[in-house]
C-alpha cells in the first residue's frame, strides 16, 4: 500500500494531484513550522521550500518536534529538513537557512511558488513576506500562536485583506528621559538595563545614542540630555578597564553611586518625583560579607529557584559575578575577532543574571518593586508561552486552508481564531474581509522592475519610468522611498545622479513611489528591484506592470485640481508633517523594546497574534 | 542564580501552568490504546511537554497504511509490532518521559484482565469497538480514573471524556483582584483614615494609590446616602463627579485610575452564585474518610463564609499594579496580605478540624493546598461528567439529540455516524469502506458495492434514530454517510495532528488540575474548520 493512500482517499484524486504538483515556500521552521512540515509531508505535498534564520535553543524542545538536544545550536531549517526526511525520503526540502529578507529571495522567487505559508515569530519578517507575496501575487496562509491562543488566515493579492490592512499594534517604546533618568516602573529599569547598559558594557558602541538624546531634546531638557552624553563617554572609559579584576566594581560605582548623585544634584527633577537613593558599595559589600546574602540557602517551599525575589545582597553579589563572566566572554570572542560583542540573549544564564540584577539595583535605587529572575526573563525577552498542542493545532488549520486555495475556493477559506483554555467554543472563524481601502500596503500597483543597478541613477529612474511614459498622463511630483528613507522629493534633489546602487537599492529592494500631491499616501507604485545586466542606457529597465495604474482610471487634471485644493486647505498641518518626520524618517527617537518574539494586542474582539 | 537545564526546556510553558503544573504533568502516566496516526500525535504533544509516563497497548502489525498516515513510521517499521514501533519513535522526542510499550489485542486484555489499566492516571483509546470500550468505560469510573475517547475519520475529529468527578482550584481566571472596595475591613478602613488629601503636598497627593482614593470618597458617599453605595448609572456619574472634584490637576494618574475602577467600587462582593452552588453540593454536605482533599477544604470554606467571614469568601490578597509610591503601595499590600493570612489561617483551622473528625492527621492537606484554594475560592469549578452507560444504554440524550439535528449545519450528525459505524462493525468486524466508489474518475455515478455500503450503513443509522425515538428522518444525513462510504475509515495525517492538539490539550488540563476542560464532548469539522461541544 503506497505511503500516501489515506489522503489520496480522503482527500479526492483532484486535489491529491494538485497537492502533488504545488511548490510550497515555507518560512520559518519554529514552533508551528515543525508541525506543519510534517503535516505537509504527511498530505502528500512534494515540493516544499523552507527558510528560517534561526538556531536551535534548549527553550525550543518543549515543542519543536524535530529537534533533539544533539542539535542545539544548529541551523532550525537545516535539522527540520534532515530529520523530516528521515520519515519521509521521497520529496523534496530545501532548506535556507537564512533571513527570509536577504535580496536572493527576490520577487521572482517569490513568484516560482504555488502557496507561501507563514510559521514566523515577528512582525517586521510578517510584513515583508506579506508584502513580497503582494507584489509577486502569491497566496500567503499567516499565522500565529500564543500559549493556549492561535490564529489563521488567508491572504490573497485584490482579493483580501492583507496582513497590514488592520493596524497593528505599535511597539512599546519608552522616552529617552525616563529611562536614563526618571524609572518609575519596573520595565523602565529592566530597558535600562538590557538596552543601555548591557549594549554600553558588552555590545557595539551605538553611535546613534547621541542622536536619539538629541531628538528628544526640548527647551527643559537641554542640561539634562547633555550631561547624559557625558555619562556615556565616561562609561565608554571606564570599558577601557575591562578585564581588570576591579572593573565590576568600577561599573557598579559608576552607575549606582556616581551617576545617581548626579541625577540628585538635579533639583528640578525631583520635586515632583521621589528622589533616588544611591547605592554604597562598601555596605553592601559589607552585608554580603555578613552572610545576608542568601544565595546558597535552599528554598523554602516550592517555589523555583528562579521565581523568588532577590534580596540586595544577592543582587549585588550576581551584578559583579555577571560583568565578570561577560566580559570574560566578551574578550575571549575578541581574542579572534577584534570587533566582536555581546548581544542580550533572553536564554543566556549569564546575560539574563545581568539584566535581573541590574535591573533591581536600579529599582531599589528608584523605590521601585524589584522583580523575580522569572519575571525578569519575561518582560526583557518579551516571552510569550508557547505548547505543542496549540502549534499542532493551528499547522493541521494550515493546511485545511491551503487544499481550499489548491481547490480554488479561496472564498471558504475564512480567518480562524482558536482559544483553548475557554470553553465552549474553542474556534471562531469569520469570513475574509476584502482588501481595506485605507490600507497603505495592499492598496499599491506592485510592479517588478528589472534594472541595471549598477549603471541606471535616480534621474534615469525618474525621467524613464515615473514620468517618461505618456505625457497626458503624467503623475507630477513624486516621493521616492526604500525601506523607511525618503530617496527623493521635490525638495530633496541630493540623489539624483547616484546609481541605484550607491543609494543601496538592490536586487530584492521594494522602492515605494508616490505622487507629492497624494495626501492620503493611496496611490503608491511599489517597485521590487531585480538586477539585470542591460547594457544600453535605453534598456536599462524592463517595467512588468503599469505604474499608478489605479490612478490613471481617474482623469488625471481633475484630480491634480482636486488634490491642490486639499492641499491647501491643509497645508500647515502638512508642514508640521513634514518638518517632524520626513526629514528623518528612519530613525527612531526612542529606546525600543526589542521584539524578538512578540507584540499582541487585542484590537476589538480579535485577540490578534503574533509569534511563533 | 544558574536556571536549571529543566527550568530552561520548559520555560515556555511553565508561564502556562507553573511548576506544580509541570510536577503534576511529570508525575503522570498515561495509557494509549491504540497507536493510531491520532493516537500517535496526541501521545507527541504529551511526550514533548514531559509527561511522567507513557504506555502504548496495542496489538496490531504495522502496515503500510499506518506509515502512510503517521509519521513516525517508516517503510523498515512494516510487519514489527506497533506499538513498539511507535514507543521507540515516540521516545526519542524526550528522555524524561518514560516510554512502555505492550503488544497485546486491547480488546482481549479488556475483556481478560480489566485490572491492567488501573496503574494508569488517565488513558486515552482510538478506533476502540463499542463493547470493549463500555467495559473499560465501567472499570475506569468506578476507580474514578479520566478516560477519553478519541476518533478521527477523513475529515471529522471526535473525542470524550468520562470520569465521574473533576474539580479545578487553579482554573485561571482572567481577573482575580478582589479589593473589598465596598466593605472594607476595619484594618482597611483603618489606613485609609490615616490619609487628610488636604494636608498633602502635591508630589504626594499625586501618589495616593487610588484604592485609597475611592474608600476615601465611597465613605463621603455613603454617610451621606443611608450607608448605600451608588447603584444607578446617575448616581455612578454622581459620584464619578466627586471623585473628580478632589482631583488636584489633569496630571494625577491615580485619580484617572480611581475614576476608571468606579463601577468595579459599586459592585456589590459576594460568594458567586457557581461557589454557592458548590457549597449545596451533597459531597459538601457529608464529608467522609472517602472525601477528596478538594470537598474537605470546599466545607472548611464554607464554614468560614457562614461565621468568621461574615458572607465573604477568604481575600484573594491581591493588589493590582498602580500609580503610588512604594512605601504606601507596599504598606497597603501588607494590610491586604495580612487579611488574606487571617483568613487562610481561620480556614486551616476548620480543615484540621474536619480532618480530625474523620480521623485523618492535620498535615493530611498541605498548607499549600489550602493557600491556593483560598486565593481562588471564588473561581474553582466542578464538573460532573456522564457516564457512558448513562450516554449509550440507560440514559442517552434522545430529545437532544433529535433537536440538534434539524440544523442541517451542527457537528451532531458526526456523532450519529459515528455511532452507525460502530454498529456496523460490530456485526461485519470492518468499517464501511467501498473499495472502488466512483465507477469512472470524474462521474459522479457510484459503484454497485458503494451502493450496498450505503445501504448497509443507512440501516444503523435508521436503527439508533429509532431507538433515539427520532421520528424525522433528516435528510442531510444522506450526504454524510455518503462521504463515509467512500472515504472509509481513514485518518488523515493533517486532522490526526489538529485532533492530537486538541485531545493533548484536554489531556493536560485534566492531569494538571488547572484551566477548565471540555465538557464531554466535542467533535470537530476540517471541512467547515468548525467544533461544537456536546453534553451526550
Ligand atoms: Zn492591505
Amino acid at each position: 500500500m503506497p505511503r500516501t493512500l489515506h489522503a489520496e482517499t480522503v482527500l479526492g484524486q483532484s486535489l491529491f494531484q494538485k497537492i502533488s504538483n504545488c511548490r510550497v515556500l515555507m518560512v520559518g521552521a519554529g514552533g508551528i513550522g515543525c508541525e506543519l512540515l510534517k503535516n505537509l509531508a504527511m498530505s502528500g505535498f512534494r515540493q516544499i521550500e523552507l527558510v528560517d534564520l534561526d538556531t536551535i535553543d534548549l527553550s525550543n524542545l518543549n515543542r519543536q518536534f524535530l529537534f533533539q538536544k544533539q542539535h542545539i545550536m544548529k541551523s532550525k531549517a537545516e535539522v527540520a529538513r534532515e530529520s523530516a526526511l528521515k520519515f519521509n525520503p521521497n520529496i523534496n526540502i530545501i532548506a535556507h537557512h537564512a533571513n527570509i529578507k536577504s535580496p536572493r529571495f527576490n520577487v521572482e522567487w517569490f513568484k516560482s511558488f504555488d502557496i507561501v505559508m507563514n510559521a514566523l515569530d515577528n512582525l517586521d519578517a510578517r510584513r515583508h513576506v506579506n508584502m513580497m507575496c503582494l507584489v509577486a501575487n502569491v497566496p500567503l496562509i499567516e499565522s500565529g500562536t500564543e500559549g493556549y491562543l492561535g490564529q489563521v488566515t488567508a491572504i490573497k493579492k485584490d482579493e483580501t485583506e492583507c496582513y497590514d490592512c488592520q493596524p497593528k499594534p505599535v511597539r512599546r517604546t519608552y522616552p529617552v528621559c525616563t529611562i536614563r533618568s526618571t524609572p518609575s516602573q519596573p520595565i523602565h529599569c529592566i530597558v535600562w538595563a538590557k538596552s543601555y547598559l548591557f549594549s554600553q558594557l558588552f555590545g557595539l558602541p551605538e553611535d546613534d545614542d547621541d542622536e536619539r538624546l538629541e531628538a528628544e531634546m526640548t527647551q527643559e531638557n537641554v542640561k539634562e540630555i547633555e550631561n547624559l552624553k557625558k555619562e556615556t563617554q565616561a562609561l565608554k572609559q571606564i570599558r577601557e578597564a575591562m578585564g581588570t579584576a576591579d572593573y565590576p566594581q568600577k561599573v557598579f560605582k559608576k552607575v549606582f553611586t556616581d551617576d545617581i548623585n548626579r541625577l540628585l544634584s538635579m533639583e528640578d527633577m525631583w520635586q515632583n518625583r521621589k528622589s533616588p537613593v544611591a547605592l554604597k558599595y562598601e555596605e553592601i559589600e559589607k552585608l554580603v560579607t555578613e552572610g545576608n546574602s542568601q544565595l546558597n540557602n535552599t528554598e523554602e517551599s516550592n517555589t523555583l529557584k528562579d521565581q523568588r525575589v532577590w534580596s540586595l545582597a544577592e543582587n549585588f553579589v550576581v551584578f559583579l559575578d555577571s560583568v565578570r563572566r561577560l566580559s570574560e566572554k566578551l574578550m575571549k570572542e575578541q581574542a579572534n575577532n577584534p570587533n566582536a560583542s555581546l548581544s542580550f540573549d533572553k536564554d543566556d544564564p549569564d546575560s539574563l543574571d545581568f539584566v535581573t540584577a541590574t535591573s533591581n539595583l536600579r529599582s531599589i535605587i528608584f523605590d521601585i518593586e524589584p522583580k523575580s529572575q522569572f519575571k525578569v526573563k519575561e518582560m526583557a525577552g518579551n516571552i510569550i508561552p508557547a505548547i505543542a498542542t496549540t502549534n499542532a493545532i493551528i499547522a493541521g488549520m494550515i493546511v485545511m486552508q491551503s487544499f481550499k486555495i489548491l481547490n480554488e475556493k479561496l472564498n471558504e477559506c475564512k480567518t480562524i481564531f482558536f482559544d483553548g483554555s475557554r470553553r465552549p467554543q474553542i474556534f471562531l472563524s469569520e469570513s475574509l474581509n476584502p482588501p481595506n481601502p485605507e490600507c497603505r500596503v495592499c492598496n499599491n500597483t506592485h510592479i517588478i522592475l528589472k534594472v541595471n543597478t549598477k549603471k541606471a541613477t535616480l534621474r534615469d529612474f525618474l525621467d524613464k519610468v515615473i514620468h517618461g511614459r505618456n505625457d497626458d498622463m503624467d503623475i507630477g511630483e513624486v516621493i521616492v522611498e526604500e525601506g523607511g528613507r525618503i530617496i527623493y522629493d521635490v525638495e530633496y534633489d541630493d540623489n539624483l545622479d547616484a546609481t541605484f546602487e550607491q543609494l543601496q537599492i538592490t536586487d530584492g529592494k521594494l522602492v515605494s513611489v508616490k505622487p507629492d500631491d497624494d495626501i492620503d499616501e493611496q496611490n503608491s507604485s511599489i517597485f521590487a528591484i531585480s538586477h539585470r545586466d542591460f547594457e544600453t542606457p535605453n534598456t536599462w529597465f524592463q517595467v512588468d506592470g503599469e505604474p499608478f495604474a489605479t490612478r490613471n482610471k481617474i482623469s488625471v487634471t481633475k484630480s491634480n485640481s482636486f488634490s491642490k485644493q486639499k492641499r491647501k486647505l491643509e497645508e500647515s498641518e502638512v508642514d508640521t508633517f513634514e518638518g517632524l518626520s520626513r526629514k528623518r524618517p528612519a530613525m527612531n527617537e526612542e529606546i525600543l523594546v526589542e521584539d524578538d518574539d512578540i507584540i499582541v494586542t487585542d484590537s476589538g474582539t480579535q485577540k490578534l497574534i503574533v509569534i511563533d | 542564580m544558574i536556571i536549571d537545564k529543566k527550568t530552561q526546556k520548559y520555560d515556555r510553558q511553565l508561564r502556562l501552568w507553573q511548576a506544580s503544573g509541570q510536577t503534576a504533568l511529570e508525575t503522570a502516566k498515561v495509557c494509549l490504546i491504540n497507536g493510531t496516526a491520532t493516537g500517535c500525535e496526541i501521545l507527541k504533544d504529551l511526550v514533548l511537554p514531559g509527561i511522567g509516563s507513557f504506555t502504548v497497548v496495542d496489538g496490531k502489525i504495522v502496515e503500510g497504511s499506518d506509515v502512510g498516515n503517521t509519521f513516525f513510521l517508516v517503510s523498515d517499521s512494516i510487519g514489527t509490532n506497533r506499538a513498539q514501533a511507535v514507543t521507540e519513535f515516540l521516545q526519542e522526542l524526550n528522555e524524561d518521559a518514560k516510554g512502555f510499550h505492550f503488544s497485546e489485542d486491547p480488546v482481549a486484555l479488556i475483556e481478560n484482565q480489566p485490572e491492567y489499566f488501573l496503574q494508569f492516571s488517565i488513558v486515552i483509546t482510538t478506533d476502540l469497538p463499542e463493547k470493549p470500550l463500555l467495559k473499560l468505560a465501567d472499570t475506569l469510573w468506578n476507580a474514578k480514573i479520566p478516560l477519553v475517547i478519541v476518533r478521527t475519520i477523513g475529515f471529522i475529529g471526535y473525542f470524550r471524556i468520562v470520569l465521574p468527578e473533576h474539580t479545578v482550584v487553579e482554573t485561571h481566571p482572567e481577573n482575580v483582584i478582589d479589593l473589598r472596595l465596598d466593605v472594607p475591613f476595619p484594618a482597611l478602613e483603618q489606613y485609609v483614615n490615616t490619609f487628610n488629601f488636604e494636608t498633602l503636598d502635591s508630589m504626594d497627593h499625586a501618589h495616593v494609590p487610588y484604592v485609597v482614593i475611592l474608600l476615601k470618597y465611597l465613605k463621603q458617599w455613603k454617610q451621606d446616602h443611608d450607608g448605600k453605595l451608588p447603584s444607578t448609572s446617575a448616581e455612578r456619574n454622581e459620584f464619578k463627579q466627586l471623585v473628580q472634584s478632589g482631583r488636584r490637576n489633569v496630571d494625577e494618574e491615580n485619580f484617572d485610575e480611581a475614576l476608571a475602577s468606579v463601577w468595579k467600587a459599586c459592585a456589590a462582593t459576594k460568594v458567586p452564585h457557581h461557589v454557592e452552588e458548590i457549597f449545596k453540593n451533597s459531597s459538601c454536605d457529608s464529608i467522609t474518610i472517602e472525601s477528596s482533599n478538594f470537598w474537605i477544604i470546599a466545607r472548611a470554606v464554607r464554614d468560614f463564609v457562614s461565621n468568621e467571614g461574615l458572607g465573604l469568601l477568604p481575600l484573594a490578597g491581591n493588589v493590582p499594579d498602580m500609580k503610588a509610591d512604594t512605601s504606601n503601595y507596599v504598606a497597603m499590600q501588607n494590610i491586604y496580605r495580612q487579611k488574606a493570612k487571617e483568613d487562610i489561617s481561620a480556614v486551616r483551622t476548620r480543615v484540621h478540624d474536619i480532618l480530625n473528625s474523620i480521623g485523618r492527621p492535620a498535615e493530611f492537606i498541605s498548607d499549600d493546598e489550602i493557600d491556593s484554594f483560598c486565593k481562588h475560592a471564588s473561581f474553582i469549578q466542578v464538573i460532573r461528567y456522564r457516564s457512558l452507560q448513562e450516554e449509550y444504554i440507560t440514559e442517552p440524550k434522545k430529545l437532544d439529540i433529535g433537536r440538534w439535528l434539524q440544523d442541517p449545519q451542527a457537528n451532531i450528525v458526526h456523532y450519529v455516524l459515528i455511532r452507525a459505524m460502530d454498529r456496523f462493525y460490530e456485526s461485519h468486524n470492518r468499517y464501511p469502506d467501498a473499495a472502488t466508489y466512483f465507477l469512472e474518475d470524474d462521474t459522479e455515478e457510484v459503484s454497485e458495492e458503494a451502493k450496498n455500503e450505503f445501504n448497509t450503513l443507512k440501516t444503523y443509522v435508521d436503527n439508533l434514530l429509532r431507538e433515539w425515538e427520532i421520528t424525522n428522518y433528516p435528510e442531510h444525513l444522506d450526504n454524510h454517510i455518503h462521504e463515509i462510504c467512500r472515504a472509509g475509515s481513514s485518518e488523515l495525517a493533517n486532522i490526526a495532528s489538529l485532533l492530537g492538539g486538541m485531545v493533548s490539550q484536554e489531556v493536560i488540563k485534566l492531569v494538571t488540575k488547572q484551566y477548565i476542560p471540555m465538557n464531554n464532548t466535542v467533535i470537530f469539522d476540517g471541512v467547515r474548520s468548525t467544533s461544537s461541544s456536546y453534553i451526550l
